[in-house]
């Protein structure tokens, strides 16, 4: 069912200075109305979904580094903690395990309790083919290849606020919308958002984007007219606030990767108060079969970039904070033992991270047991000790307020391990 | 109907394994047949490596009891093939009836290539033993008979003696047959034609003929135009165009010549239907709401914009030719011609009338003129002044004339069909 949503300005800031060719229009002042009867119960919270597609080796993200036996399974990529700190080592998290040089830039937020590490999280599925993890975990059935929506897409419509809903809900830094966000609810998929607008020579923009207006103003069709009333609604409140030359917030450099950029962005949302709730993004490369490296190479860089930009994206919205949880997802982890070309194979559990202020952080949680072989699923791969539903909807409770978990996802018993206060 | 039923029994390249045989999934299983019998067609995606690698059939194993091996069954495809291809989620069919399906269907694998399949797999079914002659290899599809489940299996009530290959067969007539999926594809194909929500007189109709035909899908769509459901004022228009129905249209509309595709293709993708890379197996949903949403309906308007522009290199539009060299010479002669070509069911005065005011007193022609000298500056000095003044005028008259036919193809009446 298409259902029609009210496109509203959100709580608080700049509602006076928009400058809205025409005036103030009606949205606005409902808005206003509106939000004064959630505000106060239920305020809007943002989360921020990184799917790290390729699986990430959360062996050598979050190392086991006492663990002989992994040391045994890498004699190339097993990586150390005791050396001098002019190397390079390990960041010790908790005396077991090692934070990966390269995401230095998480080491201050683990360490104030706000960033924290799921380890031995993934499916129950078995499978170890890209497409089904991916796709079961996006749409939140892991045996289920059927369901139509995804579960991001089903969170938007259990927020139970319907009525403060925006173009700007749900959207994705991607060109294509994402599996998560398959479903009934309204999802913006766009990979810059400098191009919501419309186009064309400078000189004729705004009499195009005047000519189009009218045209979908007087339509007779409801759903285009309506559809194209939010469009231009959107399009000019972007326009209004995204700068060309936009500065972040406590001069954070995001990296120039694209996930820095769609963090980037996802930041000037947020602080456009466009009614943004659920973001998504990805990253990609991690399918290290080959020469996956150590302190440096392609691990390395990756785990770089995926840490630097979320920092410089935590950063970046400090005043927002307390309202935004990111969690990094990804389909599987990777065998224990390395293969023969120096990578790692398909494997099964991996780890992930949750940052947010009421996060239970500076903890690795879940279960990793000693990566003797009789420990391994299958004899060679991390076992999945902690279902990742178990995670997800314990972030869609605490974090977004979501009660009903049984459509969210379907025949999981509601497990927590608690990693968010 | 290919597009309708490739969509119908979607495959998609975002899972690596099934890509390669997606092309001729589409040319030599599914268009072929695509106004064919309903169970022939059914059968050739069934058999079709595309198929059996995305919904995992391929790797589907019978259990024997003195197996060591650690491969199952996989039953992926015995549910979608009920419950998106033929009965329909609520078909009447159970959990059970799925697994049977699934043992039926245990064996139906593909030709080992490319590092695809079971590369033992041919050694073993050409051993010379009994298991050979009741196996079978055509083209890419294989059928192995080791590897099927030889016990009585029962689906929907009917039993399924063991008949090797055969099993399969008789099992997607069986299905092919039943009430409930020539309702299921009725509807569907009436909700893809008609309207989202096709009348119920009009399904049945489709539904008797899918019945009275054995599937005939050329009689179910002959049922369909004949009925009078189907001209009824309020089921003309009714459907929102796709992007790519949209991009095609105005590619026909305007007689534009496609000398590469990959621009055109982008911008389907940017307008919401990334063609071919749909991931789940129910294809993309076919309701209006779906493809307008704010983000798609601004991407639909520019690309009415760069596609009238001849923007979008690859594809080349002359819009003067359309118009037999009578060159507008308004923009409201230009509207004219133009929505008799790209509108001809709209009632032109009601378009006129919200458009020209635009057109007219907010200096169209001025502006598009400074665009268009701005985009071709034209530097030369010793030009003749009046053979400047003509050139800039057809110039900017071109640029008129992509204004307003962008406007068309952006504008709400051109998103229906």
């Amino acid at each position: 069912m298409y259902t029609r949503r009210a496109f509203l300005k959100s709580s608080g800031l700049g509602l006076l200075g928009i400058g809205l060719m025409g005036g103030v229009p009606a949205f606005v002042t409902e808005a206003v109305a509106r939000e004064k009867n959630n505000s106060l119960y239920n305020k809007r919270r943002v989360i921020v979904c990184i799917f790290q597609r390729g699986a990430m080796d959360g062996l050598m993200a979050v190392s086991p580094f006492d663990d002989l036996y992994f040391k045994q399974a890498r004699p190339t990529l097993f990586m150390d903690i005791t050396k001098k700190a002019s190397e390079n080592p390990l960041i010790d998290l908790d005396g077991r395990f090692g934070l990966h040089p390269s995401m230095k830039a998480f080491e201050t937020v683990f360490r104030d309790k706000r960033l924290a590490v799921v380890h031995g999280i993934g499916s129950p599925n078995t499978t170890r083919s890209h497409f089904d993890a991916q796709d079961y975990m996006e749409s939140g059935t892991p045996f289920q290849k059927n369901t139509n929506s995804g579960w991001l897409n089903r969170a938007v419509g259990l927020l139970g606020h319907d009525n403060i809903r925006t173009p700007f809900s749900a959207v994705s830094l991607t060109p294509a919308l994402p599996r998560s966000l398959y479903g009934e609810q309204e999802a913006l998929a766009i990979s810059d958002l400098k191009t919501f607008k419309i186009q064309g020579n400078v000189s004729l923009v705004n009499q195009n984007a005047k000519s189009f207006e009218d045209l979908y103003d007087k339509a007779t069709d409801d759903l285009l007219r309506d559809t194209g009333k939010e469009s231009f609604e959107a399009m000019k409140l972007l326009q209004r606030d995204m700068t060309k030359n936009y500065q972040p917030a406590n001069n954070v450099v995001y990296p120039s990767s694209s996930l820095g950029n769609s963090l980037k962005q996802v930041a000037q949302l947020i602080k456009m108060d466009v009614g943004l709730e659920v973001a998504f993004t990805e990253s990609n490369g991690w399918d290290t079969h080959f020469n996956q490296g150590k302190e440096t190479g392609i691990f390395a860089r990756n785990v770089g970039d995926l840490s630097n930009a979320i920092m410089a994206f935590w950063n970046d919205i400090e005043a927002y904070q307390d309202d935004v949880l990111v969690m990094t997802m990804t389909e599987f982890g990777r065998t224990v033992h390395q293969n023969g070309t120096n990578g790692t194979d398909h494997g099964r559990a991996s780890c992930n991270f949750i940052l947010g202020n009421h996060v239970d952080g500076g903890k690795v949680h879940g279960v990793v047991d000693v990566l003797a072989k009789e420990n391994l699923e299958d004899g060679r791969d991390l076992p999945v000790t902690t279902d990742f539903r178990t995670v997800f909807s314990e972030v869609a409770d605490k974090h977004l307020r979501i009660k009903d978990k049984n459509e969210l996802f379907p025949d999981w018993d509601g497990k927590r391990i608690g990693v968010l206060r | 109907m290919t597009d309708f039923w490739f969509n119908h029994f979607n495959v998609s390249f975002t899972k690596p394994q099934s890509a390669p045989f997606i092309p001729s999934y589409e040319n030599h299983a599914i268009r072929p047949k695509a106004l064919g019998k309903f169970d022939n067609l059914l059968l050739a995606t069934a058999k079709s490596p595309a198929m059996l690698l995305y919904l995992d059939n391929a790797s589907s194993v019978g259990v024997r009891s003195n197996s060591k091996n650690k491969v199952g069954i996989n039953e992926n495809y015995a549910r979608e093939l009920m419950e998106l291809h033929t009965l329909g989620v609520d078909g009447g069919y159970t959990q059970k009836d799925v697994s049977e399906v699934a043992r039926i269907l245990t064996g139906w694998t593909i030709y080992p290539m490319n590092g695809y399949g079971n590369q033992n797999l041919i050694k073993q079914i050409t051993k010379g033993n009994e298991v050979q002659r009741q196996s079978r290899i055509e083209g890419d599809f294989v059928f192995a008979a080791n590897r099927h489940d030889k016990q009585l299996k029962t689906v929907l009530g009917k039993d399924f003696e063991n008949n090797g290959y055969n099993e399969g067969v008789e099992l997607i007539s069986y299905l092919s047959s039943r009430p409930a999926t020539a309702r299921f594809i009725s509807e569907k194909i009436a909700v893809r034609f008609v309207d989202d929500t096709p009348p119920e007189m009009l399904i049945d109709k489709m539904a008797n003929t899918f019945l009275a035909s054995n599937g005939d899908i050329k009689q179910v769509l002959t049922a369909m135009v004949y009925s009078p459901e189907f001209w009824s004022r309020e089921n003309i228009c009714s459907k929102v165009k796709t992007p790519f129905e949209l991009a095609i249209s105005s590619v026909r509309a305007l007689d534009a010549q496609v000398e590469n595709p990959n621009h055109l293709i982008n911008w389907i993708t940017r307008m919401g239907e990334k063609k071919y890379y749909y991931i789940a197996p129910t294809g993309f949903p076919d309701k209006s709401g779906y493809w307008i949403n704010t983000g798609s309906l601004l991407n639909r308007m520019n690309f009415g914009l760069s596609f009238a522009s001849n923007k979008n290199s690859g594809v080349t539009i002359d819009l003067l030719k359309l118009t037999e060299d009578h060159e507008p010479e308004s923009p409201e002669q230009a509207l004219k011609i133009y929505t008799e070509l790209l509108l001809p069911s709209t009632d032109f005065i009601t378009l006129k009338n919200r458009l020209s005011p635009l057109l007219t007193t907010q200096d169209l022609q001025k502006k598009v003129a400074k665009s268009a000298d701005s985009n071709f500056p034209i530097p030369d000095e010793e030009m003749e002044v009046a053979n400047r003044k003509k050139i800039n005028s057809r110039k900017s008259n071109n640029a008129m004339l992509a204004q307003v036919v962008g406007l068309i193809i952006g504008s709400p009446e051109f998103q229906r069909r």
